[in-house]
């Protein structure tokens, strides 16, 4: 069996980060996305590692080293955990060569295992760059002995293992009771982003009354540590084998994460087949008559935004990665109206305008991962329909990005709703509440849409490689969050210019940019595209 | 009547492709287009489709420039490529009723249509299903239904009878007899050499993305050679001389 997984995932290792487009292809586009999407890859964990150096430093500073690797492995297991729960049901469970492998000599574990092993060595990289920079730090400062450095390679290696299994341990109960329903789709959808609500809300739950004294950081610090130890003990045991050399504990982490790791793919291949024939099961009732309701004419663009609508909905891993912000907006602003102002205001102890930056860090979440960044991709293998039909570019773009807007009005609505009574802002204050989420809405979705035809990827074999590892998902998804996080940093840094100003700036900016990319857009030659 | 006059397409960063390509599809005819694998057929239809942009030569459809006015173009042409992946998601209702309005076909048009073509390719007990349900041969009725819908004046198919059941081939065959009989027109692309030769009145033979023969079926087919042989010939030598 070995061999089998050795040769299976040497199969996904090559489709990994579009290495395989990079050494092979002689198309010069293709070339230059994968180019991207491994560049901006790099970035983002460069930027992974400076943060975590930074923090580790921080830890060192106050005293408190001994937590900083119990810190680290926490931090891994929740990015870890958190990517591999929105990815595991189309990881695990793709469709795509589910027919070829069952027709080739492979057992069902060869497969589970691959799979398995291809979301591990990604969150393995991952979690080298949250733990290096943060055990080094830790050596150069304390000088540990031998033990450490050997604890701390195997430890780093076992670390995303357990958290990996547990996500598709969840992905598959997920995926197991959606195969049950018709609408697989968006049940796993909504089972999925309920769990990574309730992680949410758990992560929350860690006490904290939020000042920045280091005494009580300290104190948070220490609870935070206790807590860990209850809730998740495997990194309560990695640290003390990293700090006090304690190989028992170290024996314990190890045996614990390997033995979970064995049984939950032991648990997901027995099921593997019934599951896949479930959720890949095609409802054919083959008992259809025509009758004046199977008529209906629309405009152009009516029929092409229903048939988003409908692509959108068919697809679990694009709901769950593009709508959880829209939800964590309604629970946030419900938060908001429920403890009050307030006591947040107070909570913080900063001298800045909570009240007035609060539409900006809204329009942020709202901003992020918006359909329109991974909309042209998901066209796949069918793009070539959207060239041969006699449609304008203009109304293709339309309906693509009237989408967004069909899918966050409801959630925009609530959102100001409850923020307008939790924030009870002025006359300016409410009109910036309502008008620059809906700038920042629809800045994102121009700009998410200009990255995706810019890096477009149609040759995917699974849908999470497009919504959560292609070069769209990481500029495109997650562009316009981090342009308004700027925006906060303005209004909370800028200082010497009345804020009405800086916000009317700001709108008028990103109205004046969208503008400017919409026209763009609809002047592409989609021919090109591909 | 169409008209593909120095066709010359090439793919990024690859040699493959089509040269100086040069045609004409007149109205009524039923035209084969056979090659091997590799040859640039579905190159060709993909440029006369509209689906890829060429860097040299013309299309034209009754005067109408698939590169200058690809809308106007494309409202007379439907294509159906070889593997026909549709939007799986839809149910073979809602597809059709999508192409229809793309199209812009009055509800009276596409009900008496999709009524006569799903009737014909007995789909229509299959409609209310997801596409992502039919086999490939449904898939293939499917686009074909979806192809006629809006009566097109060029019908341009990639490997049309790849799928399809013996019944379906016939219905297929008669509707493409029919069109022509009312003035619309076939290009098609076929491995399926006697079909093609029954078929077909002209036939353009390609290789390594040139023409190496065309012409009328009866001019190239003729002193009891078939077009086995005639395209056996042209693969191994180049030419039919």
């Amino acid at each position: 069996m070995a061999a089998q997984i050795r040769i299976l995932l040497k199969l996904q290792i090559a489709n990994m980060f579009g290495l395989n487009v990079l050494r092979h292809s002689k198309d010069k586009r293709k070339r230059s996305s994968a180019i991207m999407t491994f560049v901006a890859w790099i970035i983002l964990l460069i930027l992974l590692f400076f943060y975590m150096l930074s923090m580790a430093y921080a830890f060192i500073g106050i005293g408190m080293g001994d937590v900083l690797p119990l810190f680290l492995v926490i931090v891994s297991v929740m990015i870890v955990f958190f990517f591999a729960m929105l990815r595991t049901g189309a990881v695990i469970f793709r469709k795509s060569d589910y027919d070829t492998l069952c027709s080739l000599p492979v057992t069902q574990s060869a497969v589970v295992i691959s799979r398995y092993l291809s979301m591990y060595l990604e969150d393995l990289i991952l979690t080298a760059f949250v733990m290096i920079p943060g055990l080094g730090v830790y050596a150069a400062s304390l000088h540990p002995g031998f033990s450490f450095y050997l604890f701390s390679i195997i430890g780093i290696l076992l670390v995303p293992m357990l958290p990996v299994a547990l996500a598709s341990l969840l992905g598959t109960a997920i995926a197991a009771v959606s195969s049950r329903m018709k609408h697989k789709s968006i049940f796993g959808a909504v089972f999925t982003i309920l769990v990574v609500i309730v992680i949410f809300a758990l992560s929350y739950s860690i006490p904290s009354n939020g000042s920045e004294s280091t005494a009580v950081f300290v104190s948070l610090i220490d609870r935070i540590g206790n807590t860990a130890k209850n809730v998740y003990p495997p990194a309560y045991w990695l640290n003390s084998a990293l700090v006090s050399g304690d190989i028992w504990q170290f024996l314990l982490f190890l045996a614990v994460s390997l033995a979970c790791t064995f049984a939950i793919v032991a648990v997901i291949s027995k099921y593997f087949h019934v599951i896949c024939r479930n959720l890949f099961a095609a409802h054919a009732k083959h008992d259809y008559s025509l009758s004046s309701d199977s008529f209906s004419n629309r405009s152009v663009l009516s029929t092409l935004l229903r048939r988003e609508i409908k692509h959108y909905f068919s697809s679990g891993v694009y709901i769950s990665n593009t709508i959880i912000g829209p939800i964590m907006c309604v629970i946030g602003s419900i938060a908001l109206l429920v403890a009050g102002i307030d006591r947040i205001t107070a909570s913080i102890a900063l001298s800045i305008d909570i009240p007035g930056v609060i539409p900006v860090f809204l329009s942020a979440i709202f901003s992020m991962m918006l359909p329109s960044y991974a909309s042209v991709s998901l066209e796949g293998r069918q793009w070539w329909m959207i060239k041969a039909l006699p449609l304008r570019t203009r109304d293709v773009i339309n309906s693509k990005l009237l989408m967004c807007y069909v899918l966050y009005a409801p959630f925009y609505i609530i959102s100001v709703i409850l923020l307008l009574f939790a924030l009870k802002p002025d006359f300016l204050g409410a009109c910036f509440l309502i008008a620059f989420p809906i700038v920042a809405i629809v800045f994102s979705s121009v700009f998410g849409l200009a990255v995706n035809l810019r890096f477009p990827v149609f040759d995917w074999d699974n849908e999470a490689v497009v919504v959560k590892q292609s070069t769209a998902a990481l500029i495109g998804g997650m562009g316009g969050f981090l342009i308004m996080l700027l925006c906060a940093a303005l209004i909370l840094i800028v200082n010497s210019i009345p804020g009405w100003i800086i916000k009317l700036s700001l709108i008028a900016v990103l109205l004046t940019l969208s503008a400017l990319i919409y026209r763009k857009l609809i002047k592409t030659n989609l021919l090109e595209i591909e | 009547m169409l008209i593909i006059k120095d066709l010359t397409k090439h793919y990024r960063g690859s040699q493959k492709g089509v040269d100086n390509i040069n045609m004409t599809v007149e109205d009524g005819d039923i035209y084969g287009f056979i090659g091997p694998n590799g040859a640039g057929k579905t190159t060709t239809l993909k440029c006369i489709a509209g689906i890829h942009s060429f860097e040299s030569g013309s299309i034209l459809l009754d005067g109408v420039s698939v590169k200058d006015e690809p809308i106007r173009f494309k409202r007379m042409i439907a294509y159906i490529p070889d593997d026909p992946d549709m939007y799986d998601y839809l149910t073979g209702i809602q597809y059709l009723n999508f192409i229809s309005d793309v199209f812009g076909v009055s509800k009276d048009d596409r009900v008496s249509r999709i009524a006569k073509y799903a009737e014909e390719f007995e789909l229509t007990s299959s409609l209310g299903d997801l596409i992502s349900a039919y086999s490939h041969g449904m898939k293939q009725k499917l686009a074909i239904i979806a192809a006629l819908v809006h009566s097109p004046k060029l019908l341009i198919l990639d490997e049309p009878f790849v799928g399809l059941d013996p019944k379906a081939s016939v219905t297929l065959k008669a509707i493409m007899r029919d069109i022509c009989s009312q003035g619309g027109a076939i290009f098609f692309s076929t491995h399926v050499l006697d079909v093609a030769e029954k078929l077909c009145n002209k036939v353009s033979i390609i290789k390594e993305g040139r023409l190496i023969a065309s012409g009328r079926m009866t001019d190239i087919v003729s002193d009891g050679s078939t077009l086995e042989s005639i395209f056996m010939e042209v693969a191994e030598n180049g030419s039919s001389d």
